[in-house]
């Protein structure tokens, strides 16, 4: 069966502490059930979760929707992006399958990037470690202020921001997260693979797109 | 100085305070200045160090490069009275443990100078003195909105270390769990509805250090039971949901009042197969196609010989109630030559509907007016018999090009009425373009000579034509497919087109005694079936589906038995699913 993977890539750094992490960790409960109640997520989607902080880790290593249990989430630490951008690469070149004689290749991985702050380590080698890897399509999201949107538009063209980032905003952002899974999960079962923003759904209110 | 102009002032020699520190903090005398009592460089120190509460708060973090362990500390949080704390920490640390033989300060240095350079240099900094107000301020904040965090983070570190340690067995057959371990109980491997689950829980991950009964407070969720002498949850669950079951075991005795039993998590999914909808297509939609079709054709002029093709449209477009998008093509033409033909429209091309339908009513009529061309069919024929009396394998290069003329041709015409197609809307909908209407297309002709049979074919994209024996499988396609799923080529590609080897490569021919089933199908029956490419060389992995065709030939209604067979199901697949087939040819 070819999967369709998906990573997230979760800031955990000290000043996600309390309340907003309390959202992510809700977030996450939320679009893992409502992901199982969609038979397509069901049968392609695997899940993995990055956390980043001073160091960056691999939370939940690629795993199908079914099976996919909840991690636990600390706030701590500084934010270092681009361990978690090199961590992503390693990941995706271990677990991601790519086709060859005698197996069926993956889709290409989706990818979720959330973080609050600026980076606080050497976050363009991080990415230069990523480029070397395939991705379907990344969406990083960060707060409307306090963020170099410019900075994300170097990591991927396709960014949001929140304009507060409190629990209200994480929670909208997850639920958009699932959806657009729900519909990454469609549309590869029929042979497609989402390309760019305007093929997800619509983002809320919360959510702005940085053109 | 205004309070804005003092936080900014600060906020900058912050920054270039932590970026002079950084350039140090990987040499040794650094951690040993910030940890003056720290008696050498061990990764255990600096994992207690790590697990202490007191320092998540205040978001002192320590990252590990191999043996050297370097530490950051965040920008605002970086004040002296920090390291009153670390400093108690390490004496609470070197008090329970020896002091590990130094490595990095040696045993001669005296840690109290050595730590004087880097508190001078800290306490010389204006910013250390004018930036408590804030700080402390945040610092209060976190503690305060956290109350129930600083008692947790023990329990929730622990299970962590347990998953790296041992291997994940999420064998659903007899396992001593390896659950997660949360605040909230201990969490089981998840659960699906109609498949049948068990697990038993070894005492200790109950808080016991012996097998005691427990039972369970409250039913289990409906299809599963609790073996409480076991300690056995088991059963087919049949209702998904999230589920907490509370154990209780025998009155504890006052004297050793033993550890709360976790209360037990466990998710159960619901069965895929419930979810999928069969939702009606709408017929009023531009380029409508029906969800199924099919065909069957007696051979008027070779006695026994089948054909019959069956398509269905796919789960993900009945959930969806969109078209299929699949179309075939099956013939008896004049002269004994039978035609066969599939086309899978691409799902991201939205008319690929009726690009399919289009390939495969194009390329039949293409076919049809050259084989209903005298001279060209008298001289095919009598290149033919020559072929199979040469005793030559492959036809020479000239009845190649013959099929070239023919197959090739009828494709290229396919290719061309899309593309005349996509041009209608021109004034209409200009953004229609002839991609939209994107297929694969496959075609093989089958012609019966004196004692063989005769088989060519032609394929652009990922359909399969595969001629079976008693004990072989001949391929006639090499499936266009990519490094990544779903990326193959498609009739409307330019770079199909191209190089003319290229498109002659794509002709594959077989000369057999005798064959069994001649099989044309689109990749939703060839991916559900076979693992890789690979997997489809070899004859043994074609058992299964012959055997099903087989039964499906031996019914009353064999066209019928076909398309109900293309409803099988399998996790992942519900792609349309085409099948044109040509039977009964032993002569």
């Amino acid at each position: 069966m070819r999967r369709l993977p998906v990573y997230l890539v979760l800031d955990s750094s000290g000043s996600m502490s309390g309340e907003p992490l309390e959202a992510v960790k809700n977030g996450i409960q939320i679009l893992v059930s409502s992901l199982r109640q969609d038979p397509y997520a069901l049968e392609t989607a695997f899940l993995s979760v990055i956390s980043f902080e001073s160091q960056a880790q691999q939370l939940v290593p690629l795993t199908e929707l079914s099976q996919f249990q909840a991690p636990p989430l600390v706030a701590n630490g500084v934010t270092s992006l681009g361990a978690a951008l090199s961590l992503l690469a390693d990941c995706i070149q271990r677990e991601v399958k790519t086709a060859t004689q005698d197996r069926k290749g993956d889709w290409k991985p989706l990818v979720f990037l959330m973080t609050d702050g600026m980076p606080t380590d050497d976050w363009e080698h991080g990415l230069a470690r990523l480029k070397t890897q395939k991705i379907g399509m990344m969406v990083a999201c960060g707060p409307n202020h306090g963020m170099d949107t410019d900075l994300l538009k170097q990591i991927t063209p396709h960014v949001v921001t929140l304009d507060v980032t409190d629990s209200a905003a994480f929670k909208a952002f997850f639920k958009w997260v699932s959806a657009s899974i729900s519909t990454g999960s469609q549309k590869v079962d029929t042979g497609k693979e989402v390309m760019g923003l305007s093929e997800l759904p619509p983002p809320p209110p919360e959510i702005t797109i940085v053109v | 100085m205004t309070m804005e102009e003092k936080k900014r002032i600060s906020e900058y020699l912050y920054l270039h305070m932590i970026q002079d520190f950084s350039k140090r903090i990987l040499e040794q005398d650094v951690i040993c200045d910030a940890f003056p009592d720290h008696k050498g460089q061990d990764r255990a120190f600096f994992e207690f160090i790590l697990q202490k509460k007191e320092l998540v708060d205040i978001n002192v973090k320590l990252t590990f490069d191999q043996n050297k362990a370097t530490f950051l500390i965040a920008f605002n949080q970086f004040l002296p009275k920090y390291k009153e704390l670390l400093q108690a920490l390490t004496k609470e640390f070197y008090q329970e443990k020896p002091p590990s033989p130094a490595t990095g300060c040696t045993s001669e240095a005296d840690p109290e100078s050595k730590s004087e350079p880097i508190s001078q240099q800290l306490e010389a900094l204006p910013v250390t003195d004018s930036l408590p107000e804030p700080e402390s301020v945040t610092f209060a904040e976190v503690r305060e909105a956290q109350p129930e965090d600083a008692t947790q983070p023990e329990p929730e570190r622990e299970p962590e270390r347990e998953k790296e340690s041992e291997p994940e067995t999420v064998n659903l057959s007899k396992v001593t769990l390896n659950s997660l371990r949360t605040p909230q109980g201990l969490r089981l491997p998840n659960a699906r509805v109609g498949s049948a689950y068990q697990i038993q829980l070894a005492p200790e991950s109950l808080n016991r250090t012996r097998p005691a009964p427990l039972h369970l407070m409250a039913p289990p969720p409906p299809g599963l039971q609790w073996l409480s002498a076991e300690q056995e949850l088991k059963g087919i669950p049949e209702l998904a949901g999230e589920y907490q079951l509370t154990l209780q075991g025998p009155s504890a005795h006052a004297e050793s009042p033993e550890p709360a039993i976790p209360a037990l998590l466990l998710t159960i999914n619901p069965d895929p197969r419930s979810l999928w909808q069969n939702l009606p297509s709408d017929t009023e939609q531009r380029y409508w196609k029906t969800d199924t079709d099919l065909k069957r054709l007696e051979s008027t002029s070779v006695p026994g010989l089948k054909l019959l093709a069956a398509s269905r449209r796919g789960r993900s477009h009945a959930h969806a109630g969109t078209c299929r998008d699949d179309d075939f093509l099956l013939q008896e033409l004049p002269g004994n030559w039978f035609l066969l033909g599939v086309a899978d429209g691409a799902g991201s091309a939205r008319y690929s509907r009726q690009g399919s339908r289009l390939a495969c009513q194009v390329a039949a009529q293409v076919i049809e007016a050259k084989l209903s061309d005298p001279a060209f069919v008298q001289s095919l024929e009598s290149q033919l018999a020559d072929f199979a009396n040469s005793g030559q394998a492959l036809p020479p290069h000239g009845l190649q090009a013959r099929f070239y003329d023919c197959l090739a041709q009828a494709a290229l015409s396919a290719r061309k009425a899309i593309e005349a197609e996509a041009q209608k809307w021109q004034d209409v909908e200009p953004e229609i373009q002839a991609k939209d209407f994107a297929t694969t297309l496959q075609l093989c002709l089958v012609y019966p000579l004196a004692e063989q049979w005769f088989f060519a074919a032609f394929s652009i994209g990922d359909g399969m034509i595969a001629v079976a024996q008693s004990d072989a499988i001949h391929l006639l396609a090499e499936p266009d497919s990519g490094e990544y799923s779903g990326q193959t080529r498609f009739l409307t590609m330019g770079s199909v087109w191209q190089d003319a080897s290229a498109i002659f490569g794509r002709l594959k021919f077989a000369l057999l005694t005798h064959f069994s089933h001649c099989l044309l199908m689109t990749d939703g029956i060839c991916d559900p079936y076979f693992a890789s490419e690979n997997a489809m060389q070899k004859f043994e992995n074609w058992q299964g589906l012959l055997s099903e065709m087989d039964q499906c030939l031996h019914s009353p209604q064999p066209d019928e038995a076909l398309l109900e067979w293309l409803n099988f199901w399998s996790e992942g697949e519900h792609d349309d699913r085409t099948l044109a087939l040509l039977t009964g040819g032993t002569r």
